[in-house]
């Protein structure tokens, strides 16, 4: 995943690169011309335009490389890459004692190897709620970006009155 | 030569058929996957050029001599399997093959011990035939009903019947698009269930150090270090043929991976990453994880494997190669092959160095600069990885700005500049045609343009890395933030017990 990021961040390294040097040989030349005291009005004209055509195309270049970076985050979102859970079950609330039970992710989905994690607004609880005698769930995870890892969690279930009564760990391969 | 470098040319004799005669695509997309939507043709050509940029001595033996030789070389559990996939394949288009009496030697490559059953009707002829009945086996869906129907006819070895479970080179395909990449990596999900084994029989072979023994595929796969956060790295090399990889005369690749290991309420899994640290000229891909979990009375293995080769195949082509290096296949052999074969040993495999899951991220910043307990084999990187880790690695010292608010700031500043060169122009266009322009004039223009051009470039060159950095922290990692606001460690935060090894 970090590829395509590296090559955007490439990308303006290159750039600043390129401008540092064409500004650097500009200067470079103005002064060699200062010091020999070649500098007469046309060389003055003539460099003028060249510094003015290299200031605008300075400006185009750093417009274009942020529509490539642009380009870049559409690309995200063009390929979303949602995976489904296995189902996990609930202890409790087999009985209508508890009611309806309303299901919250307690916090993100962390990755096996523990360098990231997929944040709770990628990921949809199916169902949210349950009502009494259902005891399964699971959960779909938008993993677009993420490696291809398992991750970990836990779900919160709440009684009616938003306390909790159960916590159920949840995992995910993405 | 191995059996799986001869398996490995038959897919591809098949392939090469299926080239030359487009009209078997549809035959060979029953069995086969990328072939029903054609984007696997040519997948061997593409792959042995690649192999040879890389082993330019490296070679894949004929059909001919791949075939000749299984004939003399009995299957054995999961391997067995995976020759009654092919031969059923290459059976099915024998007359398109390079090879002389193909349809003979296919069924001498297939009347093997080990596959053919214990029947007196279980002739070659016979047992070539019910892997290519399509009654039987007309789909790779029908693959359980061939193996049972198959054992319980005695055509087909008993031994086979753990493996009607499982269908070889069958994960599911997703091309996973990365915003960016030239190509998609093909990322293959397995899912299958037995009840021949349990999961506390089953984790015991999920240690990598356990797979050379359980496939003859990986010749090498051996600790070389742990990490900050618990992980471990592990040194893999894979071959098409362990005992001539030396010479180079056969495609392996080698690359180091991250290991975490996790016990979970009813199981275990294994979750896998190339190591960032060490550069991989075959492979930027690879990564994965296996899941044993116990479901009742049986055991559900869920795999999931991506992988992008440094060449731009195709996702059906990956799944493919994937398939005939038999690369994707490692949790059927360690559950059906060796925890199967050893289910009744306690001591059997190793012990799995399970935690639990861990609860924080842990920035890759804080592993690199506190990684440990390498060898100085594992410690070799090259210049290039070290640069590249190192752009990975370095922590904006500052709050990263949302890149809509950097982009709307180098929309103001690019406005400014053009605004102050129209004037600059303009004044200079003027006093041209007024003809007042003096060398003190010019001289000053010059002075202002020069003080401009340096400070706007750099302003610019300095929104572009608030950019970068931008489109790094939003997208690349997009939950690291959101992790550590559900930590109480925070970035510094070391290992913490959840994620040690149980054992080192």
């Amino acid at each position: 995943m970090a590829s395509n990021f590296n090559l955007a961040i490439d990308g303006y390294i290159q750039l600043a690169e390129y401008l540092v040097e064409q500004w650097r040989d500009r200067a470079g030349d103005l002064a060699a011309q200062i010091e020999s005291r070649d500098l007469n009005p046309d060389a003055m004209m003539k460099t003028a335009q060249d510094w003015m055509t290299m200031a605008f195309q300075s400006v185009a270049l750093v417009v274009n490389e942020a529509f490539d970076a642009g380009e870049a985050m559409r690309g995200s979102e063009d390929h979303r890459h949602v995976v489904v859970s296995p189902p996990f079950a609930t202890n409790s609330g087999g009985t209508a004692a508890h009611g309806v039970r309303t299901l919250e992710l307690a916090g993100p989905l962390i990755a096996d190897l523990g360098h990231d994690a997929i944040p709770v607004s990628a990921v949809t609880l199916r169902p949210d709620s349950l009502p009494p005698q259902q005891t399964t769930f699971e959960l779909v995870v938008d993993g677009t970006g993420h490696p291809a890892l398992g991750y970990s969690g836990h779900v919160s279930v709440l009684d009616a009155k938003g306390e909790q009564i159960e916590s159920v760990d949840v995992w995910v391969m993405t | 030569m191995s059996e799986h470098e001869d398996l490995f040319a038959v897919y591809g004799a098949i392939d090469t058929a299926v080239k030359n005669n487009p009209e078997l695509a549809a035959t060979v997309g029953r069995f086969l996957p990328g072939y029903a939507s054609g984007g696997a043709v040519g997948w061997f050509d593409e792959f042995t050029g690649f192999m040879r940029q890389h082993a330019p001595d490296a070679a894949v033996p004929t059909a001919h001599e791949a075939l000749t030789r299984l004939a003399d070389t009995p299957a054995r559990g999961r391997m067995a399997a995976r020759r009654i996939h092919a031969l059923s394949v290459a059976a099915r288009v024998a007359d398109h093959l390079d090879v002389p009496d193909a349809a003979t030697h296919i069924q001498n490559a297939h009347h093997v011990e080990g596959v053919r059953g214990t029947a007196d009707h279980a002739t070659p002829e016979n047992v070539i035939g019910l892997v290519t009945n399509d009654d039987v086996f007309s789909h790779i869906s029908d693959w359980t009903q061939l193996v049972n129907h198959g054992v319980a006819t005695r055509l087909l070895d008993p031994s086979l019947a753990v493996h009607a479970s499982a269908r070889p080179c069958s994960g599911e395909l997703v091309d996973v698009h990365t915003a960016g990449d030239e190509f998609p990596a093909a990322e293959l999900r397995t899912s299958f269930e037995t009840d021949a084994v349990t999961a506390p029989q089953a984790e015991r072979f999920l240690e990598p150090s356990n797979w050379p023994a359980a496939s003859e595929f990986w010749c090498l796969m051996e600790q070389v270090g742990t990490t900050p956060r618990g992980t471990r790295t592990y040194h893999e090399i894979v071959s098409l043929n362990c005992a001539s990889r030396a010479d180079n005369s056969t495609w392996t690749a080698e690359a180091f991976l991250d290991f975490a290991f996790v016990r979970t309420s009813n199981g275990a899994r294994v979750s896998y990453q190339l190591d960032p640290d060490h550069e991989n000229p075959q492979i930027d891909v690879d990564e994965g994880a296996l899941s044993v979990q116990q479901v009742g009375n049986t055991v559900r293995v869920d795999t999931v494997k991506r992988i992008r080769f440094k060449h731009p195949f195709n996702g059906a082509s990956l799944a493919m190669i994937m398939c005939a290096l038999g690369y994707g296949n490692i949790a059927e052999k360690l559950v059906l092959d060796c925890a199967v074969s050893h289910a009744g040993s306690v001591t059997a495999g190793s012990r799995f160095p399970g935690t639990n899951p861990p609860r924080r991220v842990q920035h890759p910043r804080n592993q690199a600069s506190k990684r440990s307990s390498r060898t100085p084999a594992a410690a070799r990187t090259s210049r290039a990885s070290r640069t590249a880790r190192a752009a990975n690695t370095a922590a904006p010292q500052q709050p990263v700005r949302p890149a809509g608010d950097v982009m709307r700031d180098m929309i103001d500043e690019m406005k400014q500049v053009l605004d102050e060169y129209a004037d600059s122009y303009d004044t200079m266009y003027t006093k041209l045609q007024s003809r007042s322009l003096k060398p003190d004039d010019v001289m000053e223009s010059y002075s202002q343009m020069l003080s401009r051009s340096v400070r706007r470039s750099a302003t610019l060159v300095g929104h572009g890395v608030h950019m970068a950095k931008s489109v790094r922290a939003g997208y690349s990692k997009p939950a690291a933030a959101d992790g550590d606001r559900h930590t109480d460690g925070g970035a510094s935060a070391e290992t913490g017990a959840d994620t040690s090894p149980a054992e080192g």
